[in-house]
């Protein structure tokens, strides 16, 4: 694999690691809140909290989900067909993304700045709203190279034959 | 030609390309943003791929899919859930098809913290799918089993679909929540029997385990006590007030992490394991989520929906006959959309012409929920039949498919039955 | 022929789309003799969502649109100042109020949008499970749903516990007791079922929440004069005096529901409302400095216009 690549599925493996640890940092806010309330001492916001936590966490995830998860899709008529054009389904799949994924990096990038121009922040604790979209611009960024390893791979069953 | 005619058409191209093997979060965005863009133009489309891929996720009730991914993946590597079944096995083994029925149970269970179908999919089908392998069920009864099982939820409270409706026609909540009670548990009954049915038609899909005697069984059940107290944490939490049927998924979460180190079974691999799975599973589940948005706002724009009930209503069909036709007219829907977005976006429509045509809305919407989850495992796309295959990990969708069929004849018997015996809803509410 | 695209986040079972939008869109269809057609998203639809309203109809997305001010919090720092505790309990007082400021002193955070009507709710509530409330004391420690930051202030120097939570989660964590109460208008409280989990009702009228509806200028400016004309007959002057009837109306099914379950309903008394403005005042001191902080130098002034036009409402109306 060249080295790009390599460094790339290092990065998202890491990336997913930090992005679980997300979900731990929601669930320990909360189970906090829980128990603070139960003596009066509650986590103010824990809802803004949250929902930072889980959208760090599942954009942080999100490029490893597609390394993982390409596979999850209908079979039965592709398996039947015959081996070539299996291959260059699944080159066309891969492009597909591709294309998606950056569309949507670009215009998502676009929105972040419409929302953090307005000074949009969470409703409670007022947090920046750019901190809910840091980690899907990385994570839609890193989708990207995702979704190249899953082209590189298309591309190589393809020459095989 | 008319932009309905669009929405089939796009509902026909995404299915092709799903069966060309395109992942289906792809296919329904690449479909719904091309049909987007050829009605509302460029600058819509690009305010719909900047805003949607936060807004699928920004919502606070979302956060109990991760959350319950998470308790799932530490019960399952700390070998809590494997004591959990292996105790059912020593009780039940010798009977066949027994763990499947109690995968049934234990979704069923699960309804009861639980409002949303996927995760109690990706929850149960982490727990669960493993064991099974284990004791040589076949993949398709396992993970069929597991797939529609996480359907029972929505009419075991707290369910937030329910919620929905209620507050869509100004029915009850209360009654609704007693009136699901019934048809939930019909529900999980008959999802049993299509378990049995299925292995009794084929013995080999299910084999059975050796009897065991009852000093074996006492002592598996020593070890079952960590996943009985967590569910007792949650449940009871819930119960007590503790609680919002939202946190417990973090309560769960912790709960579930807790007893795993206590068992001495979460060694850096499990954990490794853990992390991994949940991050692949729940990055799927919202990645559909975002693909479904996309595919909505087109599938919206071509007001196919809203000609489909118009036609219904204009039809002037028997009474019977209308309720046949609003209840396929969900299973089709159900195709793509999330039952969420089915109920909010039909609901206000059919409503009136259910009370026009003198329907008992409570009851009426049990059927409409019902229904909508059914959508979540009919092939040729049911989301609860992706998720069931992310959460096995290395099965084909066509072994999820094959073995999903009893349960959708369970669903239909079940649906005859509700409208058969409207009693079956409204006698519990009825006593309030 | 053209269709215009109209978007908010209430349920079409709401007040809002039975009685003021689908009615305003058909009088304009009518006006312009079929002309113009609307294609209504409610909530529930991809276009429904609360937080994206004012975006959409900027964007073009859609042409009109209704929203709240207060969310995103910020995107309308002005007219928000009407969310303010204590200025007035009253649909109409609130909404002329927001109204005849709009020319001078507000129009500024509608750059690009053609303003259609502004509105404000009646006062709201705090609705409780439980524990009766009349006195500040009585709310010491009770967890309370709020609405807004400026809210949760308000409950916090108020010895209250404040807890943000989307709406339709309010049912299930009143009838699971993880909240005692939540402040709200009479209207939600049937729109979202919640006589069946509350016990006392204390009409206290302390703030009130408010709303835009607006059309993206471009689309306005592609009509013709005719269609331009029939929208302006049918807004402005002539769509906003309407809002204090249908506030009453649309908050009537809320009370009687409260009345017929057997709940009681008690008014803030004069003295204790007293008693909570003087708590109330640091607070507020806080709320307007972080509003000028926040850009809006002339905050404070605002408020106080606001105030008079309040009061000048008041006393006209009785
Ligand atoms: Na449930
Ligand atoms: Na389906």
């Amino acid at each position: 694999m060249p080295k790009p690549l390599a460094a790339a599925r290092l990065a998202i493996k890491a990336l997913a690691a930090l992005g679980v640890a997300a979900y731990a940092a929601a669930a320990l806010v909360t189970v906090g809140d829980v128990l603070g309330r139960q003596v009066g001492l509650p986590i103010i916001g824990v809802v803004d909290l949250v929902q930072l936590f889980v959208m760090a966490g599942t954009w942080l995830v999100m490029p490893h989900a597609f390394l993982a998860a390409a596979h999850v899709g209908v079979d039965f008529l592709i398996s039947r067909l015959p081996r070539r054009a299996r291959h260059a389904l699944h080159v066309m799949a891969a492009l597909v993304a591709l294309v998606l994924l950056a569309l949507m990096l670009w215009q998502g990038f676009a929105t972040f700045e419409t929302r953090t121009m307005f000074g949009d922040s969470s409703q409670q604790l007022g947090i920046p709203i750019a901190w809910y979209w840091y980690p899907l611009l990385l994570g839609l960024g890193l989708c990207l190279p995702g979704v190249m390893l899953w082209l590189v791979a298309a591309l190589r069953e393809a020459s095989d034959e | 030609m008319s932009d309905a005619w669009l929405g089939l058409i796009g509902f026909a191209a995404a299915l092709a390309l799903i069966a060309l093997g395109l992942p289906v979060a792809i296919a329904m965005a690449a479909v719904g943003l091309l049909g987007y863009w050829w009605l509302e133009g460029w600058f819509s489309t690009a305010f719909v791929l900047g805003s949607s891929p936060f807004e699928s996720i920004f919502p606070y009730s979302f956060s109990v899919i991760p959350l319950f991914v998470l308790m799932g993946a530490f019960a399952s590597h700390a070998g809590l859930s494997r004591s959990l079944f292996t105790a059912i096995n020593a009780f039940i083994g010798h009977r066949r098809g027994g763990l499947a029925v109690t995968t049934v149970g234990a979704s069923a269970l699960f309804g009861a913290i639980c409002g949303s179908s996927l995760a109690t999919v990706a929850t149960i089908g982490r727990v669960a799918l493993p064991e099974m392998r284990r004791h040589g069920y076949d993949d398709s009864l396992s993970t069929a089993t597991v797939a529609a099982g996480g359907t029972l939820g929505v009419l075991i409270p707290p369910s937030v679909l329910l919620v929905i409706y209620g507050l869509l026609t100004q029915s009850s909540i209360g009654a609704l929540f007693v009136g699901a009670l019934l048809p939930g548990l019909l529900g999980a009954g008959l999802y049993a029997l299509a378990v049995l049915g299925r292995v009794w038609a084929d013995p080999d899909i299910a084999p059975r385990s050796e009897r065991h005697g009852w000093a074996a069984r006492l002592t598996s059940l020593g070890r079952v006590w960590p996943v009985a107290a967590l569910f007792a944490l949650v449940i009871g939490g819930i119960y007590a007030g503790l609680f919002s049927p939202t946190e417990a998924a973090a309560v769960g979460a912790v709960g579930a992490f807790l007893l795993a180190l206590l068992s001495g079974e979460l060694n850096r691999g499990a954990l490794h394991d853990a992390v991994f799975e949940t991050a692949g599973l729940t990055g799927m589940i919202f990645f559909i989520l975002i693909g479904a948005a996309f595919f909505n706002f087109f599938l919206e724009e071509t007001g196919l929906p809203r000609l489909l009930i118009a036609w219904i209503e204009a039809a002037g069909l028997s009474p019977l006959a209308v309720l046949a036709l609003i209840l396929l007219f969900y299973v089709v829907l159900g195709c793509f959309m999330d039952s969420m977005s089915m109920i909010l976006l039909t609901v206000p429509l059919l409503a009136p012409v259910a009370q026009e045509i003198g329907f008992d809305l409570v009851w009426f919407g049990i059927l409409v929920v019902t229904v909508a989850e059914i959508g979540l495992i009919t092939p040729p796309i049911g989301l609860n039949l992706f998720v069931v295959q992310a959460a096995a990990g290395d099965v084909s969708q066509t072994t999820v498919i094959r073995g999903i069929l009893p349960f959708i004849l369970a669903d239909i018997l079940r649906l005859v039955l509700l409208v058969a015996f409207p009693a079956l809803v409204l006698w519990l509410p009825d006593l309030m | 022929e053209t269709t215009l695209k109209v978007s908010h986040f209430l349920p079409s079972v709401h007040g809002i789309h039975q009685d003021f939008i689908v009615p305003w869109t058909e009088a304009v269809t009518e006006c312009t003799g079929g002309e113009v057609q609307f294609d209504i998203s409610p909530a529930g639809t991809q276009l429904g969502n609360v937080a994206r309203q004012q975006e959409q109809v900027m964007a073009g997305v859609v042409d009109i649109a209704h929203g709240l001010h207060g969310i995103p919090r910020g995107r309308f720092p002005r007219s928000s100042l009407i969310d303010m505790p204590f200025l007035t309990d009253d649909a109409g007082a609130a909404t002329h109020a927001l109204w005849s400021l709009l020319p001078e002193t507000l129009a500024e955070e509608y750059e690009g949008l053609k303003v259609l009507a502004l509105h404000a709710h009646n006062g709201g509530l705090v609705h409780t499970q439980g524990t009766k409330v009349e006195t500040m004391e009585d709310l010491e420690g009770l967890r309370i749903r709020t609405p807004s930051p400026a809210i949760s202030s308000m409950l916090e120097y108020l010895g209250a516990v404040p807890q943000g939570l989307p709406p339709g989660e309010v049912y299930e964590n009143l009838q699971r007791d993880v909240i005692d109460g939540t402040v709200f208008p009479w209207d939600p409280v049937a729109s979202f079922g919640l006589n069946e989990v509350l016990d006392y009702h204390l009409e206290a009228g302390v703030y009130t929440v408010s709303f835009f509806f607006v059309m993206n200028e471009r689309s306005y400016a592609a009509l013709s004069p005719e269609a331009q004309s029939c929208i302006d007959e049918n807004s402005g002057d002539n769509l906003v005096p309407k809002f204090a009837d249908w506030w009453d109306k649309w908050d009537a099914p809320g009370r009687e529901g409260a009345v017929e379950a057997g709940h009681e309903i008690t008014t803030l008394s004069d003295e204790e409302r007293a008693r909570w403005r003087e708590t109330l005042a640091p607070m507020m001191e806080a709320y307007l400095a972080e509003v000028e902080a926040a850009g809006v130098e002339n905050a404070r002034e605002i408020y106080e216009m606001m105030q008079e036009k309040i009061a000048e409402y008041e006393a006209a109306n009785g």
